[in-house]
């Protein structure tokens, strides 16, 4: 917080207020119980829940060929990062190798994803400050990004592409091309993106300095991806443990703290990262479709009666919001006996009261925005 | 610091706490990628302070808390990371409840990882699995007053809440040999 | 007399044509087909131009949209939303989920409501796991000429 630039409290008489779960400020079904000391936030409580599947039960309950499409559901914004834990944990598990065109083509839908989850953390920021026509042209450029899935896959959500050992098909004529046009195009925009809204002199003054959460307390609550990175931790397992062939990729991982003009962990730091991140995943794209290896895109066939050998297996990926793990176990039959998923949103819903506190209650909506929480996969 | 270094390491400080078998026979152990190693819960407090807060060892980060029920027992694996060297090791430890509808206690580790507590507070909810000294944090996954473990495998779904069927309305309620709906 | 029934008829067509063309939104629910519904939202699909305009308050809003799953968790605050939402009111039910259960339907998922019509009226249902835009654009024209009262909604 920038010091004299607002009083930590008011010393007024408190009042409570309960948001949710369905309200428009809340980034999802969430409940959210405020004190209030005057309009400053004296203390928050969050409740989640109201999401909730059984998505985990589910997964037993069906085949493993199944598996894969209970998987998108976990975040629908980037449904490859859920699919990707999933089958590189059940690799892991079965042995299974996959062919290096596949780890192209799931790298290059996995980087996509990324961007079209941080194009719709932009929109949902522009929108929580009033920016109604940032918010128009982000969804506008992210229907490009949704095509190219609907090209590649026939969905534009839940794309069920990726399958135990490879992909379910092998990229069509022109993707790559079209892909190259997508990344010239972004490119472009966010040189408009940063005119329009990262550098407007308003938005700075409804995110600088606002939502600050410490490197040490994200690191204890277990923070990751770009809110950890944005507080100033250089952490991303896709250079910590690479999966998927990111070792053969040359990237830097941006880290807007330490470029030293940002206030480490606030709102608009938060907001840099992503914005870094999407230049970051232009690059990865242009080396894999620079070199996209030959030969086959598919492993086993998965059909209802695949089967996956005894043991367990954990996975681990960086996902567009943080860390996504996956844990399977099989008895050897053609279900799994447990899928345990972790997602990044539970850590970073616990930085919701620690980011609230002593901020003004207009400021809400934007932090809850800016910590691109999404509770469907908080929940399950 | 090696792998065995670290065990003998642990042994010495928390005599008791490392398990040298397996107890419990099942589909474990294979591909997971990273060590196991197995304790007895009992000894988890100090082992976990051990682990997490000396500078050999320094895994300061739980990345997952995962229970799975396996022939009747609940199996909790620990993933931890250190943050300074990037290594990764699991805490393995087992709980067998008295039913499927009793609730089985072991410590929280929150304390030594703060990181702990969404995870504790889901299989408490779903596992049931109560974490004796976390913080209490409420309902977070279903409605209050919810009855059972939904995740055990011997749960039996309900048949309605508060007025409304818990069923299709028509149809085949049951997958064919194709995992298949009609 | 004919004649006055005659005039509020047509005051009535008026009225559920004007109606049909402001159908204000409050979006419950956020799943997967959220995604779809902002996306219809943006200047691609631009659901406004339909007279469709999200609403944060519910007593502002004439149809209710439960984009994906409920949970029985959320069901008694979906129903005080409903029922904080002024006469006449309708309910689009987007989604797999909101229809039957979809992927988490009773036989699978134990905490989700299998089908939103156990609990409120729907007016129309919109297939899909999304739906795409379109499809929703769809169901929203479907719900106007119901309002309308015409027969193509029934179909």
């Amino acid at each position: 917080m920038i010091e004299g630039l607002q009083p930590e409290r008011l010393g007024t008489d408190l009042t409570r207020w309960t948001l949710g779960p369905f309200h428009g400020a809340l980034p999802g079904a969430m409940r959210l119980s405020l004190q209030l000391d005057g309009e400053i936030v004296s203390h928050a409580k969050v409740e989640s829940g109201f999401l909730h599947r059984g998505l985990e039960k589910a997964l037993e309950l069906h085949r493993w060929h199944a598996a894969v499409t209970y998987a998108d559901h976990l975040d629908p914004e980037a449904a490859i990062h859920g699919e990707l834990a999933l089958c590189l944990a059940v690799e892991r598990l079965a042995g299974i190798q996959v062919p290096e065109r596949a780890q192209a083509i799931r790298v290059i839908v996995a980087e996509l994803s990324r961007v079209s989850s941080h194009f719709a953390y932009m929109a949902r920021m522009a929108r929580a400050v009033g920016a109604t026509t940032m918010m128009h042209y982000v969804l506008r450029d992210r229907e490009r990004l949704l095509d190219l899935f609907e090209l590649l896959t026939g969905g534009r959500f839940s794309i069920n592409f990726l399958r135990f050992g490879g992909v379910s098909s092998d990229v069509t004529e022109g993707f790559v091309e079209r892909v190259l046009e997508a990344r010239e195009m972004i490119r472009i925009r966010l040189k408009e993106y940063n005119d329009l809204l990262s550098f407007n002199h308003a938005f700075l003054r409804r995110t600088r300095g606002i939502g600050v959460i410490s490197r040490e307390a994200a690191l204890r609550h277990g923070a990751t991806g770009p809110n950890l990175r944005a507080s100033g931790e250089s952490f991303d397992l896709r250079k910590w443990a690479p999966y998927s062939g990111y070792d053969r990729i040359d990237f830097d991982v941006p880290v807007v703290a330490e470029e030293g003009t940002e206030i480490p962990g606030d709102s608009h730091s938060r907001y840099l990262q992503r914005l870094r991140e999407i230049n970051q995943c232009l690059e990865i794209l242009k080396q894999v479709t620079e070199s996209m290896p030959q030969g086959p895109f598919e492993g086993p066939k998965v059909t209802p009666q695949f089967q996956v050998p005894m043991g367990e297996g954990y996975a681990a990926i960086e996902g567009a919001r943080g860390q996504v793990g996956c844990h399977v176990f099989s008895d050897g039959g053609n279900q799994p006996q447990r899928i345990s998923f972790r997602t990044p949103s539970t850590a970073h819903l616990r930085l919701v009261p620690q980011a609230l506190r002593a901020q003004r209650v207009e400021d809400v909506p934007v932090i809850l925005a800016s910590l691109d929480l999404c509770l469907a996969e908080v929940d399950r | 610091m090696e792998i065995r270094e670290l065990i003998s390491k642990l042994q010495s400080r928390v005599p008791g706490a490392l398990l040298a078998d397996r107890p419990n026979p099942g589909p474990m152990d294979a591909g997971l990628g990273l060590r196991i190693v197995w304790v007895d819960l009992k000894h988890l407090l100090p082992l976990a302070r051990v682990l997490a807060e000396e500078p050999g060892p320094a895994y300061q980060s739980l990345d997952h808390l995962s229970v799975a029920e396996i022939g009747g027992v609940l199996v909790l694996t620990y993933f931890l990371r250190s943050l300074s060297t990037g290594r990764t090791l699991a805490l393995r430890g087992t709980l067998r409840p008295s039913g499927p509808e009793e609730a089985v206690e072991t410590v929280s580790v929150s304390s030594v990882w703060p990181m702990a507590v969404p995870f504790e507070c889901e299989n408490s909810e779903l596992f049931g699995v109560r974490f004796s000294g976390a913080e209490a944090t409420g309902r977070n996954f279903l409605p209050e007053g919810w009855q059972g473990y939904p995740l055990r495998k011997g749960y039996v779904y309900p048949l309605e809440y508060e007025g409304v069927p818990h069923m299709r309305a028509v149809g085949k309620t049951a997958p064919d040999e194709h995992g298949v709906l009609s | 007399m004919k004649q006055g029934s005659f005039y509020t008829s047509t005051v009535g067509k008026f009225l559920n044509w004007s109606r049909s063309q402001s159908l204000w939104y409050i979006s419950t629910g956020p799943g997967c087909c959220a995604d779809e519904v902002l996306e219809s939202l943006g200047c691609r699909y631009d659901l406004e131009r339909f007279g469709c305009l999200p609403q944060v308050d519910p007593s502002h809003a004439d149809l209710l949209i439960v984009s994906g799953m409920v949970s029985y968790k959320s069901m008694p605050h979906l129903r005080a939303v409903y029922e904080a939402m002024l006469e006449p009111r309708y309910v689009l039910a987007v989604g797999a989920c909101a229809a039957c259960g979809g992927p988490f339907s009773p036989e699978f998922s134990y905490s989700t409501v299998p089908g939103v019509d156990r609990m409120i009226p729907v007016d129309v249902y919109v297939p899909g796991c999304p739906p795409r835009p379109e499809a929703i654009m769809n169901g929203l024209i479907a719900l106007q000429e119901k309002i309308r009262g015409n027969p193509r909604a029934d179909l």
